[in-house]
């Protein structure tokens, strides 16, 4: 037999929330992401992995579909890569069948689909452990014997099986399998279910009565009318509370070190551009971000204790009847639940969507889920508003009250959207499985956020590093014989900037300065604090004395030149307000051009929400200010 | 084209899933409908067993030892006859 | 104006960043959009979905 060139395809198909990328993790050793809920993976993922005898393979990790009947763009995906149909994705040579071995009842419909387009198929039976504990007794022997194809049990999140697995899907392939079930008649779907109905028989048994689990006696509270809502807002409550209060001691040992830092390097070179540089610009600009790192990580840490709950689910189900009257479904919530950890997963999560018209609501709205890049800016920002250190309970009650205004001005523009669209020709109705509830699986879980830690920090250590130097050059130069800070600044690029952009954003409540930071942050959120940062370091005198403080002091310190103070709590609010709304995200733009389809879609949510992010600014500055809070 | 049982269908006992009553056992005995294609990939087909859970906006049933949330416009579609 | 030592090489910093980043923008407009950035998913193999005649 010829060696081939480039290897073989094998893809992962089967029902969502099967464990296909549990699986496609284990043998490709990614860490792509995992949830206990339908609707995780919507695109295709590609990996190698190695056979026992070193061949190597290419491994296709496909959205979950319930039939080969695709409805939504996701399942219109995995229908495409296992037929060939997808560019730039080559034909699968080998279906791997994720099946829920507690499940089998629902999940062999799809295997007996796959097994009729003629390609060699390897079921393999996943969550053995699930089925033994509902009390199911299995006989993969007999399942293997009716359908003619390999049949391994396997438990994906403990590792088990995938050797026996790995040594069914070596070369050669096991021959492609008849299905006599759907010889000789018009409509296999009859045959298809009787065929299922008869390897049921003799392959699961069942026990006959419904059994009451603990998952049940969860959802008797978490799905209550009043007390899942109760819940479900206590939770979200919980996790503000906890990032806000866990963070503050990481934060502080990073601030410290980052300080002691700067002070070193101050101390240990003469006073020059250099010196300036690479306190002011580097450190001083880079730990305006990095400083947010604990919280960051907690956010992450609970997004995927959430996700990996089964908790979703219960969510989306609840959220269904209010996200009816923004003109959405439950289906929803969770693309837009992903958009508040970053935007973009989240409008490619729309694809599990049904309705074209609600896809692009979805996707329209979706930035205003606000995004991890905010959260430095928030952090940065919210404590300005009640002087003291302390109070975690008042810090969370004011971050949950950005998100939710976040989220309820979408769900408003979702609403008035939604109608101009119109009706859908297609009703679409809510259909969702409620997975049991599963313990987090700890090694998943820390390797994820360890992932999402270091990308942070990694882009930190680039992005952020080089807009730093270049926010300090042009903070810097050009330069003038003064000695007086202000006057340095004011003579400078930035400062030059900062003077046109002035009476653009003096309605709002800002000078300058941070008219200029939130120029800059359009390039990325969290520039704002980086450029803040440099723009008060190097305005501080370079005198030996002058203390390198947090910026938070700097800001509470700041003033206009008539000595008021800068960062009244007016002001703070109105710029919270603008970072809520405004669009400033290049990448997510583009994505949004892609899944919708057209860059005109693109192009008027940045305008729209632009736009609106300036008004409600001034609306809320202005109307403050009539009000005698400013 | 629905899948109809004729000698199964007893007039008397048959009613859609939104009528039955919670916590009762059920047997699907016909998918009649626009999404009945759907349904049954969800996995509600024909001579299985269903209970129902709870009522409200969107109904939760147990589906072969599966909790599925449909709307009411769904289970309108889905005729059940009591087992036993 | 004669330029001190610091100030040179922190213009040369400046110049290298600067240089770094139009080519780093010059090559994501050729690869088309997303720069990946911003700490999210690992690269979504996105297809543009095409049937074969």
């Amino acid at each position: 037999m010829s060696e081939s060139a480039s290897p073989e395809t094998i893809a992962l198909v089967g029902n969502p929330n099967a464990g296909k990328t549990t699986l496609f993790n284990a043998l490709t050793k990614s860490i792509e992401r995992v949830g206990n809920y339908a609707g995780v993976t919507v695109a295709v993922k590609e990996g190698e992995m190695f056979t026992p005898h070193g061949q190597k393979l290419r491994v296709l990790d496909l959205p979950g579909c319930y039939s080969l009947r695709a409805h939504s763009p996701d399942e219109k995906v995995a229908r495409d890569a296992l037929t060939g149909q997808l560019e730039g994705t080559p034909k699968p040579a080998l279906a791997v069948c994720v099946v829920d071995a507690s499940n089998l009842e629902r999940h062999l419909n799809l295997v007996l689909n796959v097994i009729e387009l003629g390609l060699p198929v390897v079921v393999a039976l996943n969550m053995v452990d699930v089925a033994e504990k509902q009390g199911l007794r299995l006989d993969p022997a007999k399942l293997s014997e009716e359908l003619n194809v390999p049949v391994v049990p396997i438990q994906a999140n403990a590792g088990k099986g995938l050797l026996d697995l790995k040594q069914a899907i070596r070369h050669p392939f096991p021959p492609a399998a008849d299905s006599p079930w759907a010889n000789g008649n018009d409509d296999p779907e009859p045959a298809r279910r009787a065929m299922v109905s008869r390897l049921c028989e003799v392959a699961v048994r069942r026990p006959d009565a419904h059994q009451q689990t603990i998952s049940d006696k969860l959802d008797s509270i978490l799905l209550h009318p009043v007390f899942g809502w109760v819940s479900f807002l206590a939770i979200m409550f919980a996790v503000f509370w906890s990032i806000f209060s866990f963070a503050g001691i990481p934060m502080g040992w990073i601030e410290t070190g980052l300080g002691n830092l700067g002070k070193w390097v101050e101390a240990s070179m003469p006073d020059g551009d250099l010196r300036s540089l690479l306190v002011d610009g580097v450190i001083g600009g880079v730990s305006g971000v990095l400083v947010f790192l604990p919280q960051i990580v907690l956010l992450f840490l609970f997004i995927g204790l959430l996700e990996s709950s089964g908790y979703m689910a219960r969510a989306a189900y609840l959220m269904d009847g209010f996200m009816a009257k923004a003109g959405l479904s439950g289906k929803a919530f969770l693309p837009l639940f992903s958009a508040h950890a970053c935007a973009i997963p989240g409008v490619m999560a729309t694809r599990t969507i049904d309705s074209a018209k609600e896809r692009l609501v979805t996707i329209f709205i979706a930035p205003w889920m606000s995004c991890s890049a905010r959260l430095p800016v928030y952090f940065l920002l919210v404590p300005l508003l009640i002087h003291r250190q302390e109070g975690s309970w008042l810090q969370a009650a004011i971050l949950f009250g950005i998100y939710s205004t976040g989220v309820l001005t979408a769900f408003v523009v979702a609403r008035l959207l939604r109608a101009r669209l119109g009706p859908d020709k297609q009703p679409n109705h809510f259909m969702l499985e409620l997975p049991p509830y599963r313990g987090p699986q700890w090694s998943y879980i820390f390797r994820h956020v360890a992932d999402r830690a270091w990308a942070f920090v990694a882009k930190a250590g680039t992005v952020i590093l080089g807009l730093s130097i270049l926010l300090w050059a042009l903070s810097t130069y050009p330069k003038t014989d003064s000695e007086e800070p202000g006057e340095k600044l004011a003579h400078s690029a930035m400062g030059r900037m900062g003077h046109v952009i002035e009476p653009v954003v003096k309605p709002l409540g800002f000078d300058g300065r941070t008219g200029t930071a939130i120029l800059t942050s359009f390039a990325a959120r969290e520039v704002f604090n980086t450029t803040l940062s440099v723009i008060f370091h190097v305005e501080e005198s370079d005198d030996e004395e002058a203390t390198r403080g947090a910026l938070r002091d700097k800001l509470a310190e700041a003033t206009w030149p008539d000595g008021r103070p800068l960062f009244t709590p007016l002001t703070v609010v109105s710029l919270l307000v603008f970072y809520i709304y405004a669009l400033q995200c290049l990448p997510t733009s583009a994505v949004v051009a892609r899944e919708a389809g057209s860059w005109k879609w693109a192009a008027w949510q940045f305008v729209f929400m632009s736009g609106f992010a300036y008004v409600a600014s001034l609306l809320v500055f202005q109307l403050g200010r009539l009000f005698g809070w400013g | 084209m629905p899948f109809a049982l004729a000698n199964d269908l007893a007039v008397d006992s048959a009613m859609t899933l939104n009528q039955a009553r919670v916590g009762c056992d059920m047997r699907i005995q016909l998918l009649d409908g626009p999404a009945c294609e759907r349904l049954r990939d969800l996995g509600f087909c024909e001579q299985l067993q269903v209970r129902k859970l709870s009522n409200g906006r969107n109904l939760i049933c147990s589906v072969c030892g599966t909790r599925l949330a449909i709307s009411r416009e769904l289970a309108d579609q889905v005729w059940v006859a009591p087992v036993g | 104006m004669t330029l001190d030592w610091q100030t040179l090489v922190a213009l040369i910093i400046v110049g290298v960043t600067l240089a770094v980043f139009l080519i780093g923008y010059l090559r994501t407009r050729k690869r088309g959009g997303c720069g990946h950035n911003c700490g999210c998913d690992h690269e979504p193999t996105f297809h543009r979905v095409r049937k074969r005649s």
